[in-house]
């Protein structure tokens, strides 16, 4: 029985085949733990987690930089992974003349390394698009968003313009997406490629033969709508390549229960304990059977509406209506939000290193950044701005430190995350927001 | 001492004589402008939401829309809802864990807030004369900063922190107990973030002094002041840098002053005064303008300079500058202000402009202070007017609209309908007012703009078995 990364494993879920693929095993890996057999190196996977109105400034931010950093009130949760985080502070959102979209443009500056002219528009590839189109080939899903407080359009990644890419806004569409139908049993004998997806396949690539007839009489909008076309029907062909290759299935294991239908995802702080750390699960479980090598979670909108029941106002309100406590220096209900929007990113990292894999952990062999839209919720301010990264990158990406302060332009971030991905760029961003240097001391 | 040392000495007078004759001049960049309010409460203590009581204003700051029991008070006033409606919109059902995620109290509250007229058909941020008055708590206390703008030392003038009597500054009576705007050492909400917009690069003022004497002691002084289209430059630890280059435009909002100098304190003649005007959307930067005003000048030991400019500005601007930013009810209920009571007090308050077909004053007296660093202020190549954002524009025309209803409504005292395209009703959180101050739920939330995909997903459970 020959097991190797295209082995999948099969079950079955409320009556229903599902197929999942397997781990990284030890078998899959060179003597030193570090590579597939084959000589090809195991896969590197990206992540973002996204939550809405920052944290507090004087209970986030460490004072110390480099490794030697204290820990502070609001990164506490994040503790048991000091050693494979990064901490960036002080970093500037320079808008040039482009206007400061309350919620929005701290965002998109984030991630797209473009300060957007029009809120809810990206002005290019998220950068999780930008990672997946190096790492994601040859997977099942070239990404995959999920929407932990039960929104589908609370996905922050995009193609570029209004759209975002939705986001599986339960534990179980979630479940389904991943784990239901959508691949056709591989484990049957006489398995062969799906006729539907033939047929689609060579619809498609004869539309891609008349691409270039067709892309000489548009003008350049349209070209740029054509391009933007092209692409997600070349996503498409890529997917269908993969499903069209039957994989071996050696094993047949127990599959992670379906959730409860019964569980709902809003933005209540106790249900978002609940489904956060499911999603977080799902997430880690497809990275880790190479069925997507980009997830991103999102646990709010960016005008944050968690609440804690009895609260009357929830998160964002409150970072408008609470009175700063002159002694403390801050607003103390919104200081506890921030708080929980830090466990719940805890909880996607617990998931994470959960998984063993290879010499270290699934989180060993990612990078997860999470991101925000304002640094000071009260104000809108943007500069400031809080970025949070964990996973070393397969040994790529240096962590334990915090960027202090030096008033870097947020898209530096980005740009440091792609060079570890191996994302072949040079400079990212745009105008004040192009940055040509990535933190150099975090790239091994 | 000899002839040839006394000799030296006296051409090294005349030479110093000399070069404090030289014209000179400085340049300035606004770091910080606010309206000139002196907060006289404790600065280390607050009650939640409340900011402390001080001799400014003995209840505190406003606490409009802070809490069921005051928006009960405030929908009390509206003859047409009966006590049952009140009490139920002031305490919505908005405990457990699947309530609408979109915030039950705000959304009911600001709707409620925008439909309080003498009919339930009367929207209320454009026609606030039509609501009763639910009062605006006004500053009590009698030192005060601004300038003697009448000439005169009235009753309830202000005395200067220097101690000059006679200062005119009724926007600080009216609005300085406001909450977004009170607060220790500029820490008012608004004024926070109005700043923050302004050093981000939203708009930026410059001074530009120059004299032909001595820079401490001049009568034959100018004083520019106005837009420039350079950004705010900050220095590497993001405070405003010193010493960079600004164009000044001679555009709408620009002003030039003769003044004096008198001890390094620049101070102009009166005159009307156009200069930007505080803002913390795109939509709302526009012309400041002072009616009979003045700047003056201070400059600190470190090279830096704390300006007071003051003057007359008209009450509808100052109402619609702040009603209309995001809307009337948004801001209200966010901020804990309720703009029906600040346009009852400027009205109270108004002492200028006196409009003799009305029989009314159409100006209040104001001041507002201005944090200047030392920088460069030069000419622009070639004339050039204020840049617009065209991106903005479509925002820019709402303001525009809704303001002109509102100038309109309260001239006349005639009910003006919410202008089409204005964003008095529209919606927030995808939640939309109704007539009579109801929210309904609109198209779509936020960020969900042109995404059917996803629209049709946040319809209903996963279409996906």
């Amino acid at each position: 029985m020959k097991l190797d990364r295209r082995t999948l494993l099969r079950g079955t879920c409320h009556g229903a085949m599902a197929v999942m693929g397997l781990p990284f095993l030890d078998c899959f890996l060179n003597s030193k733990g570090q590579a597939q057999t084959g000589g090809r190196p195991l896969p590197t996977r990206f992540g973002t987690f996204f939550w809405g109105c920052g944290l507090t400034h004087s209970l986030w931010i460490p004072k110390k930089g480099g490794t030697d950093w204290e820990m502070t009130v609001q990164l506490k949760p994040l503790e048991p992974f000091r050693k494979k985080l990064n901490a960036f502070s002080g970093l500037r959102v320079p808008l040039d003349s482009k206007p400061n979209g309350q919620h929005w443009s701290g965002l998109a500056a984030a991630s797209t390394g473009i300060a957007p002219a029009r809120s809810w528009e990206f002005e290019s590839k998220t950068i999780d698009q930008q990672v997946a189109e190096v790492i994601g080939k040859g997977v099942r899903f070239r990404s995959v968003a999920a929407s932990a407080s039960g929104d589908p359009r609370q996905s922050y990644s995009s193609l570029g313009g209004s759209n975002a890419l939705p986001a599986e806004a339960t534990p179980l569409s979630l479940y389904m997406r991943l784990f239901g139908s959508g691949f056709q049993d591989p484990t049957k004998g006489d398995w062969k490629p799906d006729p539907r997806i033939l047929l689609q396949k060579s619809v498609l690539s004869a539309v891609s033969e008349d691409r270039h007839r067709v892309m000489q009489n548009l003008g350049a909008s349209d070209r740029a709508r054509m391009d933007q076309y092209f692409t997600s029907v070349r996503q498409t062909e890529m997917q269908m390549e993969a499903e069209l290759k039957r994989p071996t299935i050696e094993a047949k294991v127990a599959i992670p229960d379906a959730p409860s239908k019964d569980i709902v995802a809003n933005n209540a702080w106790p249900n978002l304990q609940v489904v956060t750390p499911l999603m977080a699960r799902l997430g880690a479980i497809a990275l880790a059977t190479d069925q997507t090598r980009v997830f991103n979670l999102s646990v709010s909108s960016p005008q944050n509406q968690m609440f804690t029941p009895g609260d009357p106002l929830g998160f964002h309100q409150s970072t408008h209506e609470e009175g700063v406590d002159p002694k403390l220096g801050y607003q103390p209900r919104v200081a506890q939000y921030n708080l929980e929007s830090m466990q719940l990113y805890a909880a996607l990292l617990k998931e994470l290193d959960a998984i063993q894999e290879g010499d270290g952990t699934l989180l060993d062999h990612s990078v997860v950044m999470a991101f925000t839209d304002q640094s000071y919720a009260r104000i809108h301010s943007v500069d400031g701005l809080p970025i949070l990264t964990a996973g070393g990158a397969s040994g790529r990406l240096k962590t334990g430190y915090h960027m202090i302060g030096d008033n870097s332009p947020v898209s530096r971030v980005g740009l440091t995350l792609q060079k570890a991905l191996g994302v072949s760029v040079d400079t990212w961003g745009k105008d004040s927001l192009q940055v040509r240097t990535p933190y150099t001391e975090l790239l091994a | 001492m000899s002839k040839s040392t006394l000799k030296f000495c006296c051409i090294a007078l005349l030479t110093v004589a000399g070069a404090q004759a030289a014209p000179w001049v400085k340049g300035y960049v606004v770091a910080f402008y606010e309206p000139a309010y002196r907060f006289g409460g404790r600065a280390d203590y607050s009650r939640g939401t409340e900011i402390e009581p001080g001799v400014d204003c003995p209840r505190g700051s406003t606490v409009h829309f802070a809490v069921p029991k005051q928006v009960a008070q405030s929908l009390s006033l509206v003859r047409w809802r009966s006590p049952k409606e009140v009490e139920e919109i002031a305490n919505p059902p908005a405990t457990g864990l699947s309530r609408d995620p979109a915030g039950v109290y705000f959304h009911t509250w600001r709707a409620a807030s925008a439909f309080r007229g003498y009919n339930r058909e009367i929207e209320t941020y454009i026609n606030p004369f039509a609501a009763e008055d639910p009062g605006q708590p006004q500053v009590t206390s009698r030192i005060g900063e601004g300038f003697n703008l009448d000439g005169k030392v009235k009753p309830g003038d202000f005395v200067s922190p220097d101690g000059e009597k006679g200062i005119d500054n009724q926007l600080y009576r009216a609005w300085g107990c406001d909450a977004p705007w009170r607060g220790a050492n500029g820490n008012g909400t608004l004024v926070l973030r109005s700043n923050d917009k302004m050093v981000e690069g939203l708009y930026t003022i410059v001074l530009r002094i120059s004299g032909n004497k001595d820079p401490m002691n001049d009568d034959d002084v100018t004083v520019e002041i106005g837009y420039s289209p350079d950004q705010i430059v900050k220095d590497a630890r993001g405070n405003v840098g010193v010493d960079y280059s600004y164009r000044l435009l001679h555009s709408q909002q620009y002003s030039k002053l003769k003044a004096r100098v008198k001890d390094g304190v620049v101070e102009t003649e009166q005159a009307d005064i156009h200069m930007p005007q505080i803002a913390w959307f795109e939509n709302q930067t526009r012309d400041a303008f002072f009616r009979q005003g003045k700047i003056r000048v201070a400059p600190n030991a470190d090279g830096t300079a704390a300006g007071l400019v003051g003057g007359y500005r008209d009450f509808r601007d100052l109402y619609t500058q702040n009603a209309f930013a995001q809307s009337g009810g948004v801001q209200g209920v966010r901020e804990h202000e309720d703009h029906v009571a600040l346009y009852y007090a400027l009205r109270r308050n108004a002492d200028g402009m006196f409009n003799p077909k009305t029989g009314r004053y159409d100006g209040i007296s104001s001041a507002y202070r201005m944090k200047l660093v030392p920088v460069f202020v030069v000419e622009p190549e070639r004339p050039m007017d204020i840049p617009s954002r065209v991106s903005e524009a479509r925002r820019r025309q709402a303001f525009d609209l809704t303001a002109g209803a509102t100038i309109k409504a309260v001239d006349t005292l005639v009910v003006q309908a919410v202008p089409s395209g204005s964003g008095e009703l529209t919606a927030t959180d995808g939640i939309e007012i109704g007539v009579g101050g109801v929210p309904i739920r609109g198209r779509g939330g936020r960020g969900s703009r042109g995404n059917p995909v996803a629209d049709e997903k946040a319809k209903g459970p996963s279409g996906r078995p």
